[in-house]
């Protein structure tokens, strides 16, 4: 190749890069600039008893122009929400400004509403808007019509009381008044919606979308099907790991499956094959007869089966971060217990406590760190009191599906 | 000096080298001979460390190769050319720059300087004007030669030849002898060359070695080998088949 | 059951034996990576092939990428009136996954798998001996520049993708389908955020060094022949693809825990 073609190619590929380049910047500047205002923008934060419906990048609307959008959301007081706005700095609030959650389109688009009110001082950057009308949806509402036929029920009670006992008319006048004024409200809360309703202003759209709805239904379905089937929630795992044994430079390959009828209770069963187990002691006691003379002879025999394949089945319960589980451990008596604390996990089991040879029992503990909610490794200590098998290290890695992780994988595909 | 010691090499199943010692001289040519598969281009490979061996050591003057990691080992073979069995031309470049990639990657010389140099080379194997050519463009014996010109291209101390003249014609072939002696004799470099020409074999070399059987099993000077009584080596440099060696 | 946990077990060792060689590979890689001299001819070669020659069919894949999932999207949005997200859901898609998957794919296919036969028949023609007889390490040499060349060009290929692939979604939409323009771009800026091309970015960044490294790797572990050469690029191919999608969705979750907004 020539020096100019060499220069050409240089030439091309500066270019093209170039180009990339502009590119990527160009795109990355365009979608970051959130097309509000040259001036810059502010922030306030208005504290909602539920910030449902809403996530970052919310709009923020007055009169139906878009002066600004949510940034964040955080919980205050343990309680309610507080969310941060950003505002476009040529819109100034006052401090009486009234902001309202309120939700557009059949699909329920929600979007934060600010009312301006009539004070002449203005809100200071990272104040607070303190005026907020109640987002009024059907939750709200059947629990204010609850509290009226409280109500009702304790003005009816104490009429009863009264015209019985002929009490104090006073305390019936008041309990009448508080009613007539809770059921205002309520009424008008009910008008709201049909308003909505009748308007077509997304409130079935919203209904769709409002995740507490839908799991206020999951949860009765749940409940229905609890009563009625008696199958409750039962979460079924299915895992795979392997070990690499340090010493005897093998892999053993674990097939688990768990069962968890309850969160603190379940039924382990793992199918292991062990590619070098320890000896089996097998003692073998003949007769033999020679010269008239009967003498037992008892052969000792150490028998090692390579890729033995062994099973675990174990019961489980869960105090808090403790895992206590016992049964069959590798096909032999056995117990054990767990630690778990976030990605973070210890393990220790005690099986196989035949010691007609002065064996001891074969011991193993190691510890787990969870990558991600899927994937996982291992590393520990196996048999490490044997006196006949010398004792063992090992690491390993593995994953476990639990069956919602299965109805997603199986499911439709999600994008990302 | 190259010492090998006790070296052992299997590929699998295949044990090509077993146990197998051998000294080069410095400043000498040293002939290798053996059957065609008995592992004499394994073994030239293990001399500049492109093979290791699965036990034994390969010392060149002092310095032990196991003792190089990869990492290492990359600057110690400066001191090393090698003429490739089938020439190992780097197809993605032309003659010229094949033979002057030596030059420009370990010599901070001028586009001049290694314009010269390439030129003589060249016409030293005898391939004047073929710069521009591509290997894929070459006969066989010509890309031979081009790999020969790259290997001596930076006159290193040590040079080795994986069959130099296999598949010249005779003309070709004597000159090119005469290249590799005029060469060992200007530079006092080490040569080893891997040949199963005999006759011109003898003439060059201070010492022979045969390989057979993953071993050497005959080593000296061209007259001692001559002399050799052991039936083998007789039968090998005079060219008899006793019908078993297939 | 005991076979199947076997082959399993079997299955995985292998995996790990590769993982194992190619994580061996990449620190030789790094070890030579700031030796000089750096090998800027080389480096541009690669660069070239990887990134201009990759050009057409990574703007013919991102082009009709880009207006199949329009046309899609149109479809099922027209049902809830929200054709009006058809740009934001496009721009997400593209910036987010399927740009920086596509395009490590399209480059494997095509730069990825002329990498490992290139390697592979330098191999097996002795080259990469005759490379280190001469002092050259073939890693410097030959891996370096490549890698090199897939960490810079797969980004600026995905930046093209994404370009062009919505590009292709605003000529469905609005030239053939005749939505209106406005609402489209509001909401294409309006969703698609700064953190989804950065996410998009560091994502094409790792793919182009997986591929790279796991193509280069797959030649230089080439052996016998032609058909060696042949295994070695359409193992290349496989374990590079097979290795981003995997890579895709741990990456995605990394960056869903740093990258606020993505
Ligand atoms: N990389 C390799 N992998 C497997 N086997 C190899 C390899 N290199 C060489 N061998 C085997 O080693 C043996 C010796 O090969 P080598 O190339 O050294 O023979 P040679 O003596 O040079 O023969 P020739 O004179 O024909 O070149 C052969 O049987 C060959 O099959
Ligand atoms: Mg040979």
């Amino acid at each position: 190749m020539t020096r100019y073609q060499e220069s050409q190619r240089n030439i091309k590929i500066g270019v093209f890069t170039l180009i990339g380049i502009c590119i990527l910047v160009y795109s990355t500047i365009r979608v970051s600039d959130r097309n509000l205002s040259s001036k810059g923008t502010y922030t306030v934060s208005v504290v909602l008893t539920s910030a449902t419906g809403l996530t970052r990048k919310t709009p923020v609307q007055i009169a139906g122009v878009q002066v600004g959008y949510i940034e964040s959301l955080d919980l205050v007081d343990n309680r309610r929400a507080r969310v941060g706005l950003r505002i476009n700095k040529e819109v100034q609030l006052t401090e009486d400004v009234t902001a309202q959650v309120r939700t557009k389109g059949f699909l329920g688009e929600t979007y934060i509403d600010l009312m301006p009110g009539r004070d002449e001082n203005l809100i200071k950057p990272n104040g607070e808007i303190t005026s907020v009308n109640p987002y009024t949806d059907l939750s709200e509402l059947t629990s204010k019509l609850s509290a009226v036929t409280d109500d009702i029920k304790v003005v009816t009670e104490s009429m009863k009381r009264n015209f019985v006992e002929g009490g104090n008319w006073d305390q019936i006048m008041s309990n009448f008044a508080q009613l007539s004024q809770k059921l205002n409200t309520s009424l008008s809360s009910v008008s709201n919606i049909t308003q909505k309703i009748d308007e077509g202003k997304g409130t079935i759209g919203r209904l769709v979308n409002d995740e507490e709805t839908i799991e206020n239904i999951n949860q009765a379905a749940k409940g229905l099907s609890e009563t009625i089937g008696g199958v409750n929630r039962f979460q079924a795992e299915i895992g795979y790991h392997l070990e690499y044994l340090g010493n005897s430079q093998s892999v053993k390959n674990y097939v688990s499956l768990g069962l968890k009828p309850r969160p603190d209770k379940a039924f382990l069963l793992d199918f292991v094959v062990d590619p070098n187990p320890p000896d089996q002691r097998r003692l073998t006691t003949t007769d033999v007869t020679s010269g008239g003379v009967t003498t037992t002879v008892t052969t000792d025999q150490s028998v090692t089966i390579r890729n033995k394949f062994l099973i675990s089945a174990q019961l489980a319960k869960t105090f808090r971060d403790v895992t206590i589980r016992g049964g069959i451990i590798e096909s032999t008596g056995g117990v054990g217990v767990d630690y778990k604390r976030g990605p973070y996990g210890l393990s220790f089991s005690a099986f196989d406590f035949r010691s007609d040879y002065g064996e001891r029992p074969h011991l193993k503990a190691f510890g787990q760190v969870n990558l991600t909610k899927n994937f996982y490794l291992l590393s520990g200590m196996d048999d490490f009191i044997a006196k006949n098998h010398e004792r063992d290290w090992f690491v390993g890695a593995g994953f476990q599906v639990i069956d919602e992780d299965l109805k997603s994988l199986f499911g439709a595909a999600r994008l990302k | 000096m190259i010492q090998l010691v006790n070296i052992c090499k299997s590929f699998g199943e295949q044990a090509v080298l077993k146990g197998l010692n051998l000294e080069i001289p410095k400043g000498k040519v040293t002939v290798v001979l053996g059957q065609s598969g008995s592992g004499k281009s394994v073994l030239l490979k293990h001399m500049i460390g492109l093979l290791r061996p699965d036990s034994g050591e390969v010392v060149v003057d002092g310095t032990s190769l196991s003792t190089l990691s990869d990492h290492e080992i990359v600057p110690f073979r400066c001191r090393f050319g090698m003429l490739f069995q089938g020439a190992a031309l780097f197809d993605s470049l032309n003659v010229f720059e094949n033979v002057a990639f030596p030059l420009k990657e370990q010599r901070q010389l001028s586009s001049e300087e290694v314009r010269k140099i390439v030129e003589a080379k060249l016409a030293a194997v005898g391939l004047s004007g073929i710069e521009e050519k591509m290997p894929s463009e070459l006969s066989g014996g010509m890309r031979k030669r081009v790999g020969l010109a790259r290997a001596i291209a930076l006159e290193p101390k040590i040079i080795l030849y994986d069959e130099p003249t296999t598949g010249l014609d005779p003309i070709m072939t004597s000159s090119i002898t005469q290249l590799i002696s005029e060469t060992q004799k200007r530079l006092k470099v080490t040569s080893v060359i891997i040949s199963h020409d005999i006759e011109s074999s003898f003439n060059i070399a201070d010492k022979i070695a045969l390989l057979h059987e993953g071993r050497i099993l005959m080593e000296g000077s061209p007259e001692e080998v001559r002399q050799s009584k052991i039936p083998y080596v007789h039968n090998f440099i005079n060219g008899i088949s006793t019908g078993s060696e297939v | 059951m005991k076979r199947l946990v076997e082959r399993l077990g079997f299955w995985i060792q292998k995996i790990m034996e590769e993982f194992g060689e190619v994580l061996s590979f990449t620190a030789s890689f790094g070890r030579w990576l700031f030796v000089p001299p750096f090998r800027w001819r080389q480096t541009m070669e690669q660069m070239e092939f990887i990134g201009i020659g990759s050009l057409p069919v990574i703007a013919l894949t991102g082009l009709f990428t880009g207006m199949v999932f329009a046309l899609q999207a149109h479809h099922s949005f027209r049902i809830f009136h929200a054709e009006a997200l058809i740009g934001s859901t496009v721009g997400l898609a593209l910036s987010r996954e399927i740009g920086p998957v596509f395009t490590a794919l399209m480059v494997t296919a095509r730069a990825g798998s002329a990498m490992a036969a290139e390697i592979g028949s330098m191999k097996v023609t002795e080259q990469i001996d005759a490379l280190e007889s001469m002092a050259v390490s073939p890693i410097h040499y030959l891996v370096v520049p490549r890698v090199v060349a897939g960490l810079v060009m797969v980004p600026i290929l995905y930046g093209f993708f994404l370009f062009i692939g919505v590009a292709g979604a605003y000529f469905v939409a609005v030239g053939l389908l005749g939505l209106p323009e406005a609402p489209f771009l509001s909401k294409l800026y309006y969703y698609v955020d700064m953190d989804d091309v950065i996410g998009g970015l560091m994502k094409s960044v790792f793919f182009g060094f997986l591929l790279t490294i796991i193509s280069c790797h797959r030649g230089y572990r080439t052996s016998g022949g032609a058909q060696g050469v042949g295994l070695s690029t359409t193992r290349a191919v496989v374990i590079s693809s097979v290795t981003v999608l995997v890579a895709d969705y741990f990456l995605t979750s990394w960056i869903l825990e740093f990258l606020p907004n993505f």
